[in-house]
This record gives C-alpha cells, structure tokens and sequence, in this order.
C-alpha cells in the first residue's frame, strides 16, 4: 500500500511494539493541559497531597469539614496535580550521521527520522506537545511543542527534507535551545555523538540544571561499534572532510 | 576497540552523572525492539 505524504519514515510496525507503553517524566514537570506527569502545582487529581489551613479567598466548597469537625479549624484538602509536558526532540544532522555500513541498511540520520518520527506520534498521542529541533553545527529548523493534529504532518515534513551535511557541534546549539526554554520539560538528544564528550555533557548539564528531564539516544553504525577493518586504507572523514587513514577488511565496505 | 569502550563509557558515565537516560541503538539493530526495550526498562525504573 502506498504510503501518504510525509510518512516516509512513520513506521508502524514500532508504534504497534510499543502501543501499550507510556514514557513518564523522571522529575516534575510544567505542562498546561490534564495529563499523566506530575506536576508543581496543586490541583485535583486522585492522588491526595496536603492540608492547608483556609485563607479568606479560598473557596467554601473546598473545606474538608471532617477536619473541622475534629480541630474546629478550616482546612483545605489540595491534591497532586498531572500534568501534560512538553518534549523536544533535538535531532543531530551533521555530516557524519550520513553514514552507513551495508547498502541496505538505514544510515544513522534515517534511523533517527524514523526514532523521531515514531516517538513524536508516541508523545502526542499520550497528549504531550512535542517540537523538533534539527542541527549540524548549527540550528537548522525549530518546531515549537504544539499539540495540534496538523503538527505531526509538520514534523514529518521536516524530516522528510532533513539531510546529513554541516560539522558536528552539539554543545552550541543545545546551550542555544536551553538558553531560550522556559517551562520545565523533556529534552531527548538523538545524535552520535561525535564530539567532544566534555562539551556536550556541559550542555546537558545546563538543561539538567533548568529541571529538565534528558534521554540520550547514541546512534551508532554496526561498523562504529564493531569496527571490521584490517588492511590500511583512506577516507574522508564524514565530520570534517579531511582525509583519515584506517584499517579495512576486505569484507567490509563502508559507502 | 579499547577507545571506542572508553569514549562509550565517557558518555554513559557522564550522563550517569547529569541524571540523564541514556541508550546506545545500533542502526543494525531493529528499531521497535530497541525502543521497546528502553521504553520498557524506564518504566520500570519508575
């Protein structure tokens, strides 16, 4: 069956795996719809949080009038709050996400398309605003969380045009978004993270410190990780373009 | 092998420290199972 425009990399087989599951804030987190997250604030869900003694203003209907009845005080009965949240997803499209090892395989940057796609249907479908934000070097698009229906055909569409070029330079970009976020939320990374580990861990430190909730998602070529080279041979590297010397095995053909 | 060990560590260790999940996929790997798998060990961390 022919697939609709802008569901290249919707993939329904993953949604289908992962249909029955949630993905639930670490830490409070500050959302603007009823949602499955907890909150700051006090509001009215199921889950009891505190008395608090009755303040002129306070409405009349909130008192719990068996704490009356034994302490001849007001008390109001408050409860935890649940809150929606919302999600950003920063997706890493450097040049050296282009690369892959097999001439069937996906590249990294296709694989985090279909990651980013399939968890940004999950997010909203759990009524959770999510935005995407793709860089290189630099910020190359920013969709702010929304919730609206339209908006997941926008993020497809984003992805759909996304391709791999740019040196990769995290920690810039995150510092740029963290900078500009103001409501406490989740921050997943997908990247490969081919930069200095010490700069980007000071740029998730800085959304850590703003209260956020962060995922890493490392993506990694079978042949990165395994690394199926034994003869010398020479290659552009995908991050900068200059020239680097490795081994290969024969067997091993990297595009 | 024993640098690409230590630049995996370097970050697993790093997020460990800044309180932020991480997960390793291999693009050989297929992408349901992977996300399930961490969909579901979070889950249960929680």
């Amino acid at each position: 069956m022919a697939k609709t425009p802008h569901m290249e990399y919707l993939d329904f087989d993953v949604l289908a795996g992962i249909d029955n599951m949630q993905l639930l804030a670490k830490v409070v987190v500050e959302g603007f719809l009823l949602g499955l997250h907890r909150s700051p604030y006090r509001g009215f869900s199921v889950e009891f949080a505190e008395y608090r003694q009755y303040s002129p203003g306070d409405e009349i209907k909130h008192i719990d009038w068996k704490v009356f009845g034994k302490t001849d005080r007001y008390y109001i009965k408050q409860f935890e709050e649940e809150t929606n949240l919302a999600c950003y997803i920063l997706l890493d499209a450097s040049a050296s996400m282009g690369f892959k090892s097999s001439e069937t395989g996906l590249t990294k940057l296709q694989y985090g398309c279909c990651l980013t796609a399939c968890l940004s249907y999950f997010m909203m479908r759990q009524r959770d605003a999510t935005g995407l934000m793709v860089f290189d070097n630099q910020v190359r698009s920013v969709l702010p969380p929304r919730l609206r229906q339209t908006h997941m055909k926008h993020i497809l569409a984003e992805l759909e045009g996304c391709r791999p070029g740019g040196e990769t330079d995290l920690a810039g970009p995150l510092h740029h978004l963290a900078e500009g976020l103001k409501r406490r939320g989740l921050i997943i990374l997908i990247s490969d993270l081919l930069d200095e580990p010490e700069k980007v861990l000071s740029a998730l430190q800085h959304f850590r410190f703003q209260g956020h909730d962060i995922i890493v998602f490392h993506l990694m070529d079978n042949a990165e990780l395994t690394f199926p080279y034994d003869t010398m041979t020479s290659s552009p590297t995908s991050r900068t373009g200059r020239r680097r010397s490795c081994r290969r095995r024969e067997s091993a053909r990297p595009t | 092998m024993k640098e690409l060990r230590g630049f995996l560590s370097r970050y697993e260790k790093g997020c460990a420290d800044v309180k932020a999940d991480y997960k390793l996929f291999d693009t050989a790997q297929p992408l349901e199972l992977a996300l399930s798998e961490y969909l579901f060990r979070r889950s249960r961390l929680n």
